[in-house]
């Protein structure tokens, strides 16, 4: 039993979704990453997936799947921001709108937060890793493996931004989380947990292959290119 | 390649830009219709603030509309179907060329940086302004979540209201009692922060009576999208006037009242203070000053943090 209070933390049966909206976007989510499953078992390509893709050290292919997730992220993002006006166009008058103050606030972090980390670098690493060693004539990136790691950290980010909306709820501190309103006296949820180790993760990817292209760019050109 | 009539070129070209013409008015109109604070200044600071923004786009006008226009006219002018362009391959570089785009934006940075520096200074949120009509003092204390002003020298207070003589300078003092929030009246002058524990201040002198909108411009929690407030500039003698109906409240704003008050509470009504505890400003303030005693483990810890304290303040002297 302690060991589930280790593991769990603040999160009990409560941190499931309680409003439809949520519960639609957590059902819906839940749904999508099922059938995705589904369908790589169905055409029996998991160990394609892992030999192709998820262990790949081919920039092109990290900078692929940059891209893609950048995209399914900018997805979420444009869903958020159409809450957020769909929103502020109801909530006229003695209106309420469709969401809690709250909510709102944990959407309009979501959009912030993912626009930036999710989308934003997603798109710029990924275009990075898909040109930059085909700029230089470099056949790899200096560290092929830390670039791997990078990805992966970002896709874990990732997951752990996207999990509050099947378990616990978003920060609604802002995107930019300044205390004293993401401490633990005026945010005492799991929402800025989420945030932080989302962001740590996700930064000891940008960070990594920051220097990776640094260390690239620097020491990688082809004869002849000063 | 497919030979074009040059009719129904020019035709296409003539419809393209008379496109460009309606979507720039249409928008302008529609922009022109929309009530933004910070493009209708009432104060000496917003009007200052809305030249500089009218300078400063128009001076980057200088440089986006030209790179704008030539953007599209190079494109089209060299284009792979037009032989009446100069096809140069072996262009190295042109001394002109390079004169314009490196002297031209040279110009305005220095423009710009000189503008920047002077208006700085000039509109430094700190700094008092002159007049020869006596300023008013109102303290302002971001809460959890409404605005509560205090009048030091009338010893009222108000909730989620301000009022003051128009071409009177006013000045703010500006803390908070919860969370990080900005202070703004758009239509009198820029954002200021409030934040627990420390002061800072804003000189603002509304030029028009009128009901100017308030609000925080920096997120703050469940309640923030209440914490707006009227910012009312009226004549000398209405001011008078409102000060003595305030005067004449039922309600005080003693230690008791403002603990009630401070409680999180969203979309609070104008409430109206006949009196005020004095000092409260201070004490709030000093409430943050003080050495953290809630979270520390050990009261030695504790202990030392003070002599620290105490040690410094010695050298101080």
């Amino acid at each position: 039993m302690n060991l589930f209070a280790d593991i769990l933390g603040k999160l009990s049966l409560d941190a499931l979704p309680q409003e439809m909206v949520t519960l639609g976007a957590g059902i819906g989510m839940t749904l999508g990453a099922l059938s995705l499953v589904a369908l790589v078992t169905y055409l029996k390509r998991w160990t394609w997936l892992w030999k192709e893709w998820i262990t790949s050290l081919d920039p092109k292919k990290i900078g692929v799947m940059y891209i893609i997730v950048a995209v399914v992220m900018m997805l979420r993002g444009f869903a958020d921001v159409i809450m957020m006006r769909l929103q502020q166009a109801l909530s006229v008058g003695d209106s309420n709108g469709l969401f809690t103050a709250d909510t709102f606030q944990q959407v309009f972090s979501a959009h912030g937060t993912i626009m930036i980390f999710f989308v934003a670098m997603g798109l710029m690493f990924g275009i990075i890793n898909l040109i930059v060693p085909l700029q230089i004539g470099a056949r790899d990136v200096a560290f092929p493996f830390l670039n791997s790691v990078s990805f992966w950290l970002f896709f874990a980010g990732m997951i752990i931004i996207n999990l509050p909306m099947v378990l616990g709820e978003f920060s609604a501190a802002g995107w930019l989380a300044y205390p004293p309103l993401s401490g633990i006296q005026y945010s005492p949820g799991v929402g800025v947990d989420y945030w932080i180790w989302s962001l740590q993760l996700s930064g000891i990817g940008s960070l990594l292959s920051g220097i990776n292209f640094i260390v690239t760019i620097l020491k990688m050109r082809t004869p002849g290119m000063k | 390649m497919r030979k074009q009539n040059p009719m129904k070129n020019k035709i296409r070209i003539i419809l393209i830009v008379l496109a460009f013409i309606t979507l720039a008015t249409v928008s302008s109109w529609y922009v022109s219709t929309l009530h933004i604070d910070i493009l209708k200044p009432k104060g000496l600071i917003s009007l200052k603030e809305y030249d500089l923004l009218v300078f400063t786009t128009l001076l980057g006008f200088i440089i986006v509309i030209p790179v704008f226009v030539l953007a599209i006219v190079i494109a089209w002018r060299y284009r792979e179907s037009n032989t009446k362009a100069k096809y140069t391959p072996d262009a190295t570089g042109s001394r002109t060329a390079e004169a314009i785009w490196w002297g031209v934006p040279i110009i305005l940075i220095t423009i710009l940086s000189v503008v920047t520096w002077t208006s700085t200074h000039d509109l430094d949120p700190h700094k008092p302004l002159s007049s020869d009509v006596k300023p008013i003092t109102v303290q302002v204390i971001a809460l959890d979540w409404k605005w509560l002003f205090i009048y030091p020298e009338q010893n009222i207070a108000t909730v989620n209201m301000v009022q003051f003589p128009v071409d009177t300078p006013v000045n703010f003092v500006i803390t908070a009692d919860a969370p990080m929030n900005s202070f703004w009246i758009p239509q009198l002058g820029g954002q200021i922060y409030a934040m627990a524990g420390m002061t800072t201040k804003l000189h603002l002198n509304a030029t028009e009576t009128g009901d100017y909108k308030g609000s925080s411009a920096n997120i703050s929690g469940e309640g923030f999208s209440g914490m707006k407030f009227i910012a009312r500039a009226t004549s000398k003698a209405d001011y008078d006037a409102w000060v003595a109906n305030v005067k004449a409240s039922p309600r005080h704003l003693t230690t008791s009242e403002y603990s009630v008050l401070a409680a999180q509470s969203t979309n609070n009504p104008v409430t109206l203070y006949g009196s005020s505890t004095d000092g409260l400003y201070d004490t709030i303030l000093m409430k943050y000053m003080m050495p953290a005693t809630k979270n520390t483990e050990t009261p030695a810890h504790d202990m030392s943090e003070m002599d620290h304290m105490k040690h410094m303040e010695m050298e101080a002297h």
